[in-house]
């Protein structure tokens, strides 16, 4: 306080930037705290970014530079970081953001609890990142966690020292966080919607928020009671849950983290899926193909998402195969209807490709091979051969990872402008993106090679097998490309923020009701809003007139509320409201 | 920079050739890396179907791929926008083509989990009753793997047991084929045997009613490996001086997979399959190995610091050697002691150590062995070890390397010569005739023995 006094009476500008600090540290604007999430959740990335790229050069050859210590240290918070406080939090830093603009209301439901849950990430976050220093390192089991290596059996030759335990307490805070949050969206949506923003009008984005956080609030809480029981375990407070000499069984850790954690892998892809249909939408200047078959979609790939966990577990010995095989096969179709459908879109749509739209194309290959990836590990027998192995570390970076990645970094180009009122530099993103696809595509392609091969992960040395040697150097260069590229990347951001060109309110002819306000919008959101007959209120301002003798062209008129077969016309351009 | 971004601004050629490069770039390096598409050649039949399913698998993957990668490629460079105030169709469904791009897939899942379904049934089958077996009970231990060889399935070992657990023993027909601390199965239940005396095994749990035994592990522990074995000059080796474990090319073989302390996955590429192995479960792995040769394996489920250094060599004979081998093996196991528990001169026979009981007796008490053991090696905690009949070299692994829950002794805590001292005194002290923890034959014996 005395600080504050003595800086607020020193200079008006120290006193300025005083007062800009607490506001950010005060605020319960969720464009403020969306904003606070993209920038620590884009800090913990380059963070777990950094500890691939330790993974990759022990990897690139065989013989070990880093003690195997350090490896399992290093590999285990590369997961924990990019899943628990890169993968997660961005989301959440788009839903945020973009989600109550979307559907026209002047913040969350619940603004307080909103800026609760970014702060008790964020100290999470910190407690996780800080158990470097703890006596005996940081957790080194695995993002998985899996007991009992986790535990002090007697047997365990080197049980984790207090590093586990933060890593334990700092999940069930980020736990906490993911429930408020979900909380949050889940009430907006219901709650808040403007006047004529029926469920049947969301922006795709929007939906994928709901059924993002109806996973969130669904599976979380078995992911919170697991942490607490396996903290328990550690602490010799009587568990024995997880312990097998104690009679614990290490299976029921399993089947408790993956109900949360197979769940967890659509909470980080379906908001990257809203983002590419909503830039879809745009930059093809045509509707979402099949808009409710991709709402209908989601939710089935959501209520699927709760039956197939302990495909993860296919190897166990513990699980009853066939009905997991079954559902987990099943997924593929809501998957395929979605992808079929963004390819829908850009048939015979009215191109462009700016930085945004070309991560959302990149989005759909990656996406792509990792879907294909995903049937051979549903199949039980060549899951049996491959799981565990680098084929599966390929399969999951293709979908959960980097596929979410170019969808987060799709709307980091197509939000930024609304978010700092610039543009970000059009050049240095298509370097961006050429160098981050060609870079990921050799990582993981290679090491699919590398897991049909035989390798296993998690491993910090290797024999050299014939190509082992060569393909992990692949691998490693790949690393480093993209590396450079999320370098671009980051300088892109800066250069952006300080010389970025000047965007107007909605400089990419958006659809969707955040580019109806100014950019960055006012605190309150909107000063008007637009009449909403459709799930692109923008569009129809715009183009509306023009299209009113296009049979395929419709927006609802209101009571029949459901369809695209509604009669009505557009709106014309007198009723268009924009700053 | 400027130069540049007009460069990156310019058609659509440009893409093309860049994704042309980066394609043919991948291949080449694939090529260079040697690198395979297809899981490894299957030497089991097991791994033969899985291999079969990988290929329909993989045929439907790369069509679907193949397919959907054009179509997206096709409608980028297709459709662009030519004029700023271009309108495309609005079109925003087509039942028809929806129902069939909902159709197609689940027609291609449900057929792919049909096959899946089947192969799962044939890989997962166990040997046909009649039929010959080998066993091999497998144990993962932090960082090291124990392979104790089986005799065939159907071997009647012993005659029985008795219902009263108290009298639980098993008359063994052939005892040379049992060691102390290997499990032993009768019916569905496990037993450890803790010691043996002739012709008469004890077991540590009992189970009621008297059954055949049907199954029981054979030879000696073949070795058990640390994993710094599998280093040499500073690199990881796959040669000789892994763990082994040998089967016979053409025989069903049954792995009991087991863990000593965490989680660890029994992984052998050239199988095609892998089972982890759980502490409290015995998991069961069939294979039928259809080629001999060694087959590099390694543990593939992340264990703790040395989960890298797990490696293990299957050596598949042919039969005939491997009947010549296991022979060897079982020669090798040690000899079935007979009734007279007799002190110093009996261990120095067994195993040639020359130990110093006096010393011995002042080391057990020194080193606290007594806190577990009992002042009288009689058991506490631990077990009782007063005449232990395990061999002496085997005890002496358990100092450096502990089963169970015995802290570890370093060389430079305890040479082996200590070892071999404290092993002689152990063997002067009677054990206690406790009904309540030996059996009372056994403990009959041991009083007319000793």
């Amino acid at each position: 306080m005395a600080t504050l006094a003595g800086a607020q009476t020193s200079s008006y500008a120290g006193a300025n930037a005083w007062r800009v600090i607490l506001e950010w540290l005060t605020t319960v604007d969720h464009k403020k705290i969306g904003i606070m999430y993209l920038w620590t959740a884009g800090a913990f990335g380059l963070v777990g970014m950094a500890f691939s790229l330790v993974m990759r050069t022990e990897l690139a050859q065989t013989g070990t530079i880093i003690s195997a210590e350090t490896y399992n240290s290093i590999f285990t918070m590369h997961g924990s970081v990019m899943i628990f406080l890169f993968l997660l939090p961005i989301g959440a830093a788009f839903m945020n953001y973009s989600m109550p603009l979307q559907i026209g209301a002047l913040d969350m439901a619940f603004p307080r609890i909103n800026a609760l849950s970014f702060w008790i990430f964020l100290f999470g976050g910190v407690l996780i990142t800080l158990s470097f220093a703890a006596e005996g390192g940081t957790a080194s089991a695995g993002w998985t966690a899996y007991p009992p290596v986790t535990l002090d059996t007697g047997n365990n030759a080197e049980p984790p020292g207090a590093g586990m335990d933060m890593w334990l307490v700092g999940v069930i805070l980020l736990g906490q966080a993911s429930i408020f949050g979900s909380v949050n969206f889940l009430v907006t949506i219901f709650k808040m919607r403007a006047p004529g923003m029926t469920m049947w009008r969301l922006p795709l984005f929007t939906w994928t928020t709901l059924v993002t956080g109806l996973l969130i609030l669904l599976s979380t809480p078995v992911l919170a009671a697991a942490l607490v029981l396996g903290f328990i375990d550690r602490n010799g407070a009587g568990g024995a849950f997880f312990d097998p000499a104690a009679g614990g069984q290490p299976l029921l850790w399993q089947n408790l983290f993956w109900f949360y954690s197979h769940p967890a892998v659509y909470i980080m892809i379906l908001p990257a899926m809203g983002i590419v249909s909503d830039v879809f939408g745009v930059f093809t200047r045509r509707p979402v193909f099949g808009y409710r078959s991709m709402v209908l979609a989601l939710i089935a790939i959501g209520l699927l998402g709760f039956i197939v966990w302990a495909h993860h577990m296919f190897t166990t010995g513990g699980v009853f195969l066939p009905f997991f095989m079954g559902a987990t096969f099943l997924i593929a179709v809501p998957t395929g209807v979605k992808m079929f459908n963004w390819i829908a879109t850009m048939w015979r749509g009215s191109n462009i490709f700016p930085t945004a739209m070309l991560f959302s194309v990149g989005f759909l290959m990656l996406f792509l091979i990792g879907g294909i990836t995903g049937v051979f590990h549903a199949a039980v027998p060549v899951d049996f051969a491959l799981h565990d192995t680098y084929f599966v570390v390929g399969h999951f970076h293709y979908t959960m990872s980097i596929a979410a990645t170019f969808g987060f970094l799709a709307g980091c180009y197509y939000w930024f402008p609304k978010m700092f009122g610039k543009f970000m530099n059009e050049g240095l993103g298509k370097l961006h993106f050429w160098l981050v696809f060609i870079g990921v595509n050799l990582i993981f392609f290679t090491q699919l090679l590398l897991g049909l091969d035989g390798m296993p992960r998690r491993i910090n040395d290797y024999v050299d097998n014939p190509g082992w040697e060569l393909m992990n150097m692949l691998t490693t260069i790949g690393a480093f490309v993209s590396a450079a590229g999320m370098m671009v990347f980051l300088y892109n951001v800066f250069y952006s923020l300080k010389w970025g060109e000047r965007a107007g309110s909605d400089p990419w002819e958006g659809t969707t009701l955040e580019w109806a306000t100014t950019s960055p919008p006012p605190a309150h959101n909107f000063d008007s809003l637009p009449e909403i007959r459709s799930e692109r209120p923008l569009f129809d301002l715009r183009f509306g007139e023009k299209l009113q003798d296009d049979p395929h062209y419709h927006v609802n008129n209101g009571h029949n509320g459901n369809g695209r077969g509604g009669g009505a016309k557009a709106p014309t351009a007198s009723t268009r409201e924009e700053a | 920079m400027r130069a540049y971004v007009r460069l990156w601004r310019t058609r659509i050629g440009r893409l093309s050739l860049i994704m042309g490069v980066a394609a043919l770039a991948l291949l080449a390096f694939s090529g260079l890396a040697n690198a395979q598409v297809a899981l490894p050649e299957a030497v089991t039949e097991q791994g033969d179907s899985i291999r079969a399913l990988y290929f329909v698998v993989l045929a439907i993957g790369v069509i679907v791929f193949v397919i959907v990668e054009a179509m997206i490629i096709w409608v980028v460079f297709r459709y662009k926008r030519k004029s700023d105030d271009e309108l495309p169709t609005q079109v925003a469904h087509n039942t028809t083509a929806e129902i069939l791009w909902t159709g197609i897939p689940l027609v291609i899942v449900v057929v792919l989990f049909v096959v899946s379904f089947f192969v799962l049934q044939d890989i997962q089958a166990a040997a046909d009753e009649d039929e010959d077996v080998t066993i091999v009970d497998v144990q993962g231990r932090q960082w090291a793997w124990a392979f104790n060889y089986g005799v065939p399935l159907g071997t009647e070992l012993a005659e029985g047991i008795s219902p009263d657990p108290a009298e639980t023993e098993i008359h063994l027909k052939d005892p040379s084929l049992v060691v102390p601390f290997m499990t032993i199965k009768i019916g569905i239940e496990h037993m450890r045997v803790v010691a043996r005396t002739g012709d008469v095994v004890t077991v540590d749990r009992a189970v009621n009613g008297t059954v055949p035994i049907r199954h029981a592990a054979g030879s000696p522990i073949e070795r058990v490996f640390n994993g710094t074995d599998t280093v040499a000059e500073g690199r990881l080796q796959a040669a000789d001086n892994t763990p082994i474990v040998t089967v016979p090319v053409g025989q069903m073989i049954r792995f009991n997979i087991a863990s000593a302390d965490v989680l660890h996955a029994f992984y052998t590429p050239q199988f095609l399959t892998k089972l982890d192995a759980v502490p409290g479960r015995v998991q069961t792995l069939w294979v039928r190995i259809t080629d001999a040769g060694d087959f590099m394996s390694q543990c593939a489920e992340f264990c703790g610091r040395d989960h890298a250094r797990m490696i293990y060599t299957v050596r598949a004979l042919p039969e005939g050697e491997y009947n010549s081998w296991f022979e060897e093996k079982a020669g090798e196991a040690p000899a079935p002691i007979e009734g007279d528990f007799g002190g110093e001169e009996e261990a120095e026979q067994e195993e040639g150590a020359v130990g110093n009981a006096a010393n011995g007796q002042s080391l057990f008490f020194e080193m606290g062995c007594n806190v577990c053991h009992g002042d009288r090696g009689e058991g506490l905690v631990g077990p009782t070890i007063a005449m232990t009949v395990v061999p002496l070299d085997r005890v002496i692994t358990q100092y450096r390397e502990p089963l169970e829950a015995m802290t570890a002794f370093p060389p430079d805590q305890v040479s082996d010569e200590e070892i071999a001292d404290i092993y002689a005194w152990l063997q002067t002290v009677p054990r206690p005739p406790d009904a309540d923890v030996i059996p009372s034959k056994l403990a009959a014996l041991i009083e007319a023995g000793g």
